[in-house]
């Protein structure tokens, strides 16, 4: 029974989620008021029972206990830091809360730079000059096994594949240069098979994003019809 | 008597040394190495078994790191060679590995030990090169944004997308209709809406000077200050400042779908012929561009959220992608961070252009070393 | 005059498009049509990847290799990204590969808590031997990297508030060396994360899924195999979901259900902590267990007929549009 109430709850906001498609209306605003509501709530107690007690109160007590003083010191410090986060809720000590922002974006940002440099640019800048078996994208026997056997296939992921992913990324770098006149012989010869490129990435990510969401909504009808359903035919007949 | 003693001990140790030579002829050869590029948590063993599978099926790992109690490892001999990562957390950690050969009778045979301290080392020379790169973007960024700051003209080219948006003011002043400036829904945090607010200037001050009518909805409180200053900025610098009304940029509302329900019903009853959606934004992308779409209005749009991109490419007439979006602002604004940044970025993207176009034309022709010396990462 | 057909589609109130599209979707859902998928590279992969793992414990039962579970997806998308991250574990306990889950985000922990235990309940897996569940660690970049030396450093307890070092698995799984893949499972850019991190500190394999909106931003690193799979939204789940169905159906037989209940009758010992899952099942969770196999195969035939749909629309528009720009044209 619990079960079934706490499920017709749901149900109950996934319809009033959805009344928004007919327009805006009170049911969806209570329902989105609600979630928003019910996350920040839930947010603040799972942050202090599995963040704060276990990471902070708890070591710090045990340290006091100890007496293991210049750890408690080291954690009560980093507690005192995180606390200067809250000036910002006063008028004219606000910037004070720049403290811990900068401490935790310097931080963060000296940790990834150097990772992403080698994640994000140079793998990826080395992933177009051969593949991961090692070999040239452009790799002349590629193409010569689409003359040996001229099938779609080997055209498109022998052939081609690589000479294709040189040329976009060559193009779209190039677009997105702008110390070079709007005149400028590859400016303006890389334009257009730059925006093509785009444009095929946009599409296939949009496409993407089409099934993502249509996914969004049979997972609420899979939970109506699948799981709430049996369940309330159970209730009613038995 | 003597030399015949001698002798005999000569034959002797002639008829043994066959036997001695293959006591010393090694079962396996290993070695305890120093992990190099590492803070010392790690050494390694590498092990390379010599004698058949048949005549030592395994071999009997005694290990030893630091206080840590002795622990025992198998290794099956399948005659490869095998590399054992062992952990010892720190520097300064003793390991020690004693091996043992189990003989196919049972038999232990011992082989000897390998031992070391486990050593860290200041530098990883393996990120150096990500280093040296990040160094370098970082000087750049420095150097040019100072130049900038200096006032030294940088160069940077017209967007085409930008010169769409004089035509664009041109003909709401020609329908005598208004212009409709959507500066992105995400606070004053997102790089993008300042990239939109900076653009928002230039825009502000041509619809002033043509006297067509303006307005800015707005969804961050905090936003519309910085908006109404703009604004009220750009009317005095064109002379209009009896133009000016502080209702031009508003808060149309907080909410996400309440600020583009808004926004959407001033569209239908105003009927502006111009939009700009310039800045960040979230799913109501596709409800504003395409209510401003159903009015007839041209729409200039521009956004790093590519999620959202395809969505305003589709729907609307022009559209800033990406970087084009800061690079449309920095060129409208003249801003020396920006434009200093936006300098930066681009002779890295050169640099890296450059090297990786030499570094496939001499893999063409089978040289990896501008590859390996410049792009490969290495762990 | 008459509107031309050209006009009178392209003003249609989206109202009555929302309503067909209800239809389109809710007739393969009721009539509970399954769709079998082509497996594509980048899932068989990922699935590959699980074998090998397994072939490697096989070889080497007193050092094996785990699968380190990222739960970085919050309820919002967990209509796309239960049935992976389940499938994927299912394949894990089905080869009895110790897992180590945790999640990245403070609202996901009961989400990672609550599948992790209904999957490990499954094939009879015991807490702290066979699976642990970390919580939720932080912050993410220091836990990824405490993983490099010894994780029980870090996370001096587990989400149950047992201590790590007390725990089997734990002692045998500290360290990327004894990991044998990062299954990450996220509707946000946290693969990328753990691209940066795990994978180019650590060399660790990532095997990723992910929601159909972010999909297409993954796949230049599939190309340079800085992860070595991906699944990619309702699709990628129901292939690796088809995936572990036929093994399942290799190693236990298509009776499920029999083999559920089996392992909690063959062993009366209380070995299983009801702190983590009570043995044996109700018969409404026994659906439940069920009906989950299949959840992303069934989706994707309503997600085939709502995209058949779509493309009619779109080429339909397209037409629309054509012969209006004609008569203009000709005007």
């Amino acid at each position: 029974m619990g079960t079934l109430i706490w499920m017709t709850i749901a149900l109950f906001l996934t319809l009033a989620v959805f009344s928004f498609l007919f327009r805006d209306n009170v049911l969806y605003k209570f329902a989105e008021h609600l979630f928003v509501g019910v996350s920040v709530g839930y947010t603040v107690y799972v942050s202090y029972t599995n963040l704060f007690l276990p990471r902070v109160w708890n070591p710090l007590r045990r340290a006091i206990g100890d007496g293991n003083i210049l750890l408690a010191l080291w954690l009560a410090l980093g507690v005192l830091v995180g606390i200067l986060y809250f000036s910002r809720f006063t008028q004219n000590w606000n910037w004070v809360s720049r403290y811990p922002i900068s401490i935790t974006v310097g931080y963060l940002t000296g940790y990834s730079i150097i990772p992403s440099l080698k994640a994000r640019i140079l793998s990826q800048f080395y992933g177009t000059v051969v593949d991961p078996a090692g070999d040239s994208l452009l790799n002349a026997e590629k193409i010569g096994v689409f003359f040996k056997e001229p099938t779609l296939h080997n055209f498109f992921f022998e052939a081609m594949a690589g000479p294709l992913l040189v040329f976009g990324v060559f193009v779209v770098i190039v677009y997105f240069f702008f110390s070079f006149k709007n005149t400028n012989p590859v400016v303006r010869f890389s334009r257009n098979p730059a925006l093509v490129y785009l444009m095929v990435a946009f599409g296939a990510s949009f496409g993407y994003t089409f099934m993502g969401r249509i996914s969004l909504f049979i997972g609420r009808m899979n939970f109506i019809f699948h799981e709430w359903w049996p369940i309330f035919k159970n209730m009613i007949s038995g | 008597m003597k030399t015949k003693k001698i002798m005999i001990i000569l034959w002797a140790l002639l008829f043994c040394l066959p036997v001695a030579a293959e006591e010393r002829a090694p079962l396996a050869n290993f070695e305890l190495k120093d992990t190099p590029n590492n803070a010392g948590e790690q050494v390694e063993f590498l092990f390379v078994p010599a004698a058949s599978p048949e005549e030592v099926p395994e071999f009997l790992l005694h290990i030893a790191i630091g206080d840590e109690p002795v622990k025992e490892r198998r290794l099956v001999n399948a005659g490869k060679e095998i590399f054992l990562p062992l952990i010892t957390g720190e520097a300064g950690v003793p390991v020690e590995v004693r091996v043992e050969a189990v003989m196919d009778d049972g038999s232990l045979k011992n082989l000897g030990t390998s031992s070391l301290v486990s050593r860290g080392e200041w530098l990883n020379m393996n990120s150096m090169k990500a280093f040296i790169l990040g160094l370098l973007f970082i000087a750049l960024i420095i150097f040019y944004v100072g130049r900038a700051k200096k006032g030294k003209d940088l160069f940077i080219r017209k967007i085409p997308g930008l010169e769409a948006i004089d035509d664009a003011l041109g003909r709401a002043t020609e329908m005598g209709r208004p212009v409709f400036y959507v500066p992105g829904t995400s606070s004053m945090a997102d790089v993008a809406t300042l990239a939109s607010l900076n653009i928002l200037r230039p825009v502000a001050r041509q619809v002033a000077k043509y006297e067509t009518p303006f307005s800015v909805p707005v969804k961050d409180p905090i936003v519309v200050s910085v908006a109404q200053d703009v604004v009220k900025e750009a009317y005095m610098a064109a002379g209009r400042p009896d133009l000016y009304d502080d209702g031009i940029a508003y808060l149309a509302s907080m909410g996400q779908f309440d600020y583009s329900g808004a926004v959407s019903g001033s569209m239908m009853r105003e009927k502006p012929a111009t939009v700009f959606l310039l800045g960040m934004f979230y799913a109501e992308s596709l409800i504003l561009a395409e209510t401003a779409n159903s009015v007839g209005a041209i729409q200039i749009a521009g956004t790093d959220a590519s999620s959202q991109l395809p969505f305003f490419i589709a729907a609307c007439d022009y559209t800033l992608i990406g970087e084009e979006l800061y690079a449309a602002s920095a060129y409208m604004s003249r801003e020396p961070l920006l434009l200093g940044t936006l300098k930066a970025q681009d002779i890295l993207k050169g640099l890296l252009l450059l090297l990786f176009v030499t570094a496939i034309i001499f893999q063409l022709f089978g040289i990896d070393f501008v590859m390996d010396t410049f792009l490969k990462p290495e762990w | 005059m008459k509107t031309p057909w050209y006009e009178k589609i392209a003003s249609v109130d989206k109202k009555i498009l929302y309503v067909i599209m209800f239809v389109v979707v809710m007739i393969p859902l009721l009539a509970k049509w399954t769709y079998n998928p082509d497996v594509m590279d980048e899932v068989q992969d990922i699935y590959d990847e699980v074998e090998e793992i397994y072939a490697y414990n096989l070889a080497n039962p007193d050092a094996p290799m785990g699968i380190l579970f990222s739960f970085d997806y919050g309820p919002s998308t967990s209509a796309e990204l239960d049935p992976m991250m389940m499938s994927v574990l299912r394949h894990a306990f089905l080869r009895k590969i110790p897992v180590v889950t945790w999640v990245a985000f403070v609202d996901s922990i009961d989400l990672g808590k609550r599948i992790t235990n209904f999957i490990a309940k499954e094939y009879g897996a015991v807490y702290g031997e066979d699976f642990v569940f970390m919580g939720y660690p932080y912050p993410m970049t220091a836990a990824v990297v405490a993983f490099g030396s010894d994780v029980r450093k870090f996370l001096v307890k587990d989400f149950y508030g047992n201590v790590s070092t007390d725990l089997p698995l734990l002692n045998k799984i500290y360290n990327y060396k004894s990991i044998g893949l990062i299954v990450t499972v996220s509707g946000t850019s946290m693969p990328r994360f753990w691209v940066t991190y795990a994978n180019t500190l650590y060399g660790k394999k990532i095997a990723t899924g992910t929601t159909a909106v972010s999909a297409a931003d993954f796949y230049p690193f599939l190309q340079t195999k800085q992860m070595i799979g991906m699944m990619g939204g309702l699709r990628g789940a129901a292939e690796y979901e088809k995936l572990v169905y036929e093994l399942e159906t290799e190693l236990i037989g298509t009776d499920t259900e029999m083999y559920m209940q089996s392992v909690y009758k063959q062993n009366t010992v209380q070995k299983w902590d009801t702190k983590v899952f009570t043995p044996g099942y109700t018969e409404e969770e026994l659906r439940e267990h069920i009906s989950t196999r299949m959840t992303a195969r069934t989706g994707m035939a309503s997600q085939a007929a709502a995209h058949f749909f779509v493309i009619f629309l779109i080429i339909l528009a397209n037409l629309g549009y054509f012969f209006k720009r004609r008569a203009e044209n000709k005007r």
